[in-house]
């Protein structure tokens, strides 16, 4: 509290004046009456008042009393400090992977999130600005800063479960950019089942301690039975039926019992019962005739906590004939695991031999723990060559590889599990800068990934030689991966994740289409059934919303093309509680899992924050001035009294 | 000199008489039953008959059957004298219409009715400065002086002599007569003196107190500095609901204790407001209070 201009308090000064004046004044009627005996029997009977009594219950002095002291307190300029908040920004991070969508609380994760982010909205200082960002395999902002509540509550309650996996990378990405400048926020707030792993080398672009983090977990210990992979392979020579194969995992402590039914468009082929132990994972395969990119869907009914994985959906894709040349000293798993793949045509040789000759006449050359002389004169995957190659160097060897962190969105590692890759030794790497790292082990890079000569290459830094890696259902699906990255099938690509693009070349017919319509216009129909139309602007589609599992048609230029999206990620399908939260909450500040406790830290942060600020009552000073005057002018012309 | 009445009131008021209530004992042989044996009509009593005794008194039925004289005794009949004591005091000189001019007409029109009635009436206003009266009066002869007397605004003195007033009529009255005592009762002195003294000289005392409409409810508001008119005392009062429901319990507290104590002392009160039209007042208040008749 305090004045601007104090000295205009001796204006209080007529404050005893005005008292001296209504004490002491002649009264203003004289009246003589009859005789003062009745009055002062009713003075005595109504006991006499002293002084303070009567100027309390003359309402005409106590207004104007208080019409000096107000106008006293506007001239000096009163003011008082208030202690708040000063504006600070908040940002709030909520999960929207498909994980969230869990029953294992009521109603599903991702409500449960959203009621404690609106708890803890409701939590924060009224002056705070707050951000709202959805995670899943992005991290997007659904709301730029605002003090707007219930603009924030509204974006809160729109959020929808994606049926994609978790991006812990997109999400470490975001709070490191939040670390480095501090001013865009004061803490961060994820709402999240902690269903995703974070690499340690990310967590380290965050200064430790720069960045508060509540993290808010929801659900727990919960039952799922995912499918995580499915493939349908027609036959090398387009003749015979295709065969489909399907990985199906228990992510959960019970054992599980429960109907396997594939389906051929919307006829059941056939249905059987499997039985998967706690954690167990299990392949099963089935023969099939099939028409190429006809769609083709099995469904598993586990009693679980999850429903988006117990459904995939694949495309029985056509290919031409490739040629494969293998060089090994005899990985019958490798050369299995290629001559399985539909439409190419392997030759296998001993190492050795002067390959050079013969490279030009294949498509791809497998170089498998044989060293490597020539250059890339084609599309080249070299297993752990004794000497490396060109673009990356070995400079040494180690005991048991294992991978410590895969990049799951290089195509390679598509529907791959990572836990597959580990080696009794590993070598240890030095590529060039151009290279991509596509897994990590202890002692930097163990799969590698470039392009050298117009030639791609990928470098594995251990042998194919651990069971548990070569004897893995994952096995074949990364030496397909590896086939199809070799042979840029990317524009072939009809396996998709939830919010992989769908991309549609048109080429020049689509020009002259575009030409003679003026414009191109691509009909989709997803899942849901609702079909939309799409303008194509340039020679090509690219269509990004599919965020729902199942079967996409797509119709442009004449052409039908069919994708299938599947969530197959077995870190989103393991819902039980993981590591990812106690990683960020180890690796940047501190981590809360109640609400209540959230509440209480903001409270903490508050009383460092507060900041003086002077809040000026000139308006309400004068309009209550104005509105004494008015009553007291009031009074004194109707002789108002108490 | 004020016209205090028409013609028209004054044959109305010969109908009306005071009413007295026991007997008198007047000086001049009237209409009023005296305590003394005299020469009316009414019987009384016999007595042995003695010599010298008229002879016309002697009950000759009475001798016929007993043989015995008796003398028949009658109730004499006599006048008696009303003292009128009217408040001069400047406090009468409130109301509208004035205490004062309601208290002397209403005085005049009782003292032309008492000397319709054949008896003697004293007429006087009082105030500090001691009794101004007429000499008693009898017969309506006496009413144009009376009327002169009450038509002339005598002027007040500062303060009221109530007590020495009512002394003084108490000493110079005969016994056993009646005062009219008009007043506003408003003294800063102890009135009751006064009418104790009246009511040892065996006197009918009849109270006639008048208030002005304005001391019923004053018409004051806020703060007022009233000041009394005959004492000049001042009080300064804020004036308000509340302060006049305490004014207005003080004025009857302060009437029912004047009309306790006129009980108490065999005396009739009654409370007239100046207002009330004195038509109202002399045929139908005082005849219900049992003043007239």
């Amino acid at each position: 509290m305090g004045f601007l201009w104090p000295l205009y308090l001796m204006s209080l000064a007529l404050i005893p004046i005005i008292i001296a004046y209504h004490v002491f004044q002649p009264k203003s009627t004289e009246v003589i009456v009859s005789s003062v005996l009745l009055w002062q029997k009713a003075l005595t009977s109504a006991g006499r008042r002293s002084v303070w009594d009567r100027l309390v219950r003359n309402l005409l002095l106590l207004i104007q009393i208080l019409l000096v002291v107000v106008c006293a307190f506007l001239l000096s300029g009163f003011f008082i400090n208030r202690f708040v908040l000063k504006p600070e920004r908040y940002v709030m991070i909520i999960d929207t992977s498909a994980s969230m969508a869990a029953t294992d609380v009521d109603p599903d994760r991702l409500s449960v999130a959203k009621a404690a982010a609106v708890s803890y909205l409701r939590s924060l200082p009224a002056n705070s600005e707050i951000a709202l960002f959805e995670f899943n395999s992005m991290t997007v902002s659904r709301l730029d800063y605002t003090t707007d509540r219930r603009s924030v509550e509204k974006a809160i309650s729109e959020l929808q479960v994606k049926n994609a996996a978790s991006n812990s990378g997109s999400l470490v990405s975001l709070m490191a950019a939040l670390a480095q400048d501090r001013s865009q926020a004061e803490s961060v707030a994820l709402f999240t089942d902690g269903n995703f792993s974070v690499q340690d080398d990310w967590l380290g672009l965050i200064d430790p301690g720069s960045l508060p983090v509540d993290i808010v977990t929801v659900g727990g210990e919960a039952r799922n039975v995912a499918i995580t992979a499915l493939e349908i392979r027609r036959p090398p020579h387009g003749e015979g039926p295709s065969q489909v194969f399907a990985i199906i995992d228990n992510f959960s402590d019970e054992r599980s019992v429960f109907p396997v039914s594939l389906f051929y468009g919307s006829q059941l082929v056939e249905s059987r019962f499997i039985e998967l132990e706690p954690h167990e994972r299990k392949a099963v395969s089935y023969s099939l005739q099939v028409a190429p990119y006809a769609p083709v869907r099995l469904e598993i009914a586990p009693s679980d906590d999850l429903d988006l994985d117990n459904t995939a959906y694949t495309i029985a894709r056509e290919h031409g004939s490739r040629n494969v040349l293998l060089i090994t000293p005899g990985n019958i798993n490798l050369y299995a695991a290629l001559r399985s793949i539909p439409g190419l045509k392997v030759d296998a040789r001993l190492p050795g031999q002067d390959h050079s000759a013969i490279h030009y006449g294949y498509d791809i050359v497998f170089y498998d723990e044989t060293p490597f002389r020539s250059g890339l004169v084609t599309n080249t995957v070299v297993i752990n060559a004794p000497h490396g190659i060109a673009d990356v160097s070995v400079i040494g060897e180690y005991e048991y590889a294992e991978a410590i962190h895969v990049d799951k969105s290089h195509p390679l590692m598509r529907y791959v599990d990572e836990r597959i890759i580990v080696a009794q030794t590993g070598q240890v790497l030095d590529p060039s800068p151009d290279a991509e790292v596509v897994a990590w082990g202890r002692y930097g890079p163990l799969v590698l990934a470039g392009t050298a000569y117009r030639n791609k290459y990928v470098y594995f830094g251990f042998p194919f030689t651990s069971r548990s890696f070569v004897g893995s259902p994952s096995f074949p699906i990364l030496v397909y991966n590896l086939v199809s990255y070799m042979l840029g099938s990317s524009d072939d690509v009809r396996q998709l994740s939830p919010g992989d693009p769908i991309y549609v070349p048109l080429g020049s017919q689509s020009s002259e289409s575009t030409a003679v319509a003026g414009r191109t216009v691509a009909r989709i129909t997803p899942p849901t059934g609702d079909t939309r139309e799409v303008e194509v602007s340039g020679d090509f589609l690219l269509y990004a919303d599919t965020y729902e599992t199942g079967i996409y048609w797509v119709s442009v230029s004449g052409q039908e093309y069919t994708y299938a999206v599947n969530l197959f990620d077995s870190e989103e399908s393991r819902i039980n509680r993981r590591d990812g939260v106690d990683a960020i909450g180890s690796g940047i500040v501190r981590r809360s899992s109640r609400v209540d406790d959230m509440t209480a830290s903001v409270s903490a942060l508050a009383e460092e924050l507060l900041v003086s600020q002077r809040v000026h009552f000139r308006a309400a000073f004068m309009i209550l001035a104005l509105l004494l005057l008015v009553v007291e002018w009031s009074l004194y012309h109707r002789r108002w009294h108490l | 000199m004020e016209e205090l009445f028409s013609s028209d009131f004054f044959r109305g008021l010969d109908r009306l008489s005071l009413v007295v209530k026991r007997d008198v004992s007047g000086r001049f042989r009237g209409e009023r039953r005296s305590v003394k044996h005299g020469s009316s009509v009414e019987f009384a009593d016999y007595r042995d008959y003695s010599p010298g005794d008229d002879m016309r008194y002697v009950d000759w039925n009475v001798y016929a059957r007993v043989d015995k004289l008796l003398i028949k005794l009658f109730r004499d009949e006599e006048d008696i004298e009303v003292y009128m004591v009217v408040d001069n005091s400047p406090s009468m000189r409130f109301g509208e219409p004035s205490k004062h001019l309601f208290a002397r007409r209403l005085a005049a029109a009782l003292s032309y009715i008492i000397l319709s009635g054949g008896d003697r009436c004293v007429v006087s206003v009082f105030d500090s400065g001691g009794l101004k009266r007429l000499p008693a009066l009898r017969g309506k002869r006496a009413v144009p002086e009376l009327m002169r007397f009450f038509g002339t605004d005598h002027p007040s003195s500062a303060e009221t002599g109530f007590n020495a007033a009512c002394t003084a009529v108490a000493a110079e009255s005969r016994p056993s007569g009646v005062v009219v005592v008009i007043s506003d009762l408003l003294f800063a002195e102890d009135y009751r003196i006064g009418l104790k003294h009246l009511a040892s000289q065996r006197h009918d005392v009849y109270l006639i107190h008048c208030l002005a409409e304005s001391e019923i409810n004053p018409d004051l508001k806020g703060d007022v500095r009233v000041v009394d008119s005959e004492t000049s005392e001042i009080r300064d009062v804020s004036v308000g609901p509340r302060l006049l429901r305490h004014y207005q319990a003080a004025l009857e507290e302060f009437c029912g204790e004047a009309e306790r104590f006129c009980h108490a002392y065999g005396m009739k009160y009654t409370r007239l407001v100046t207002a009330t039209p004195l038509k109202e007042v002399l045929f139908r208040s005082l005849v219900a209070d049992g003043y007239l008749r």
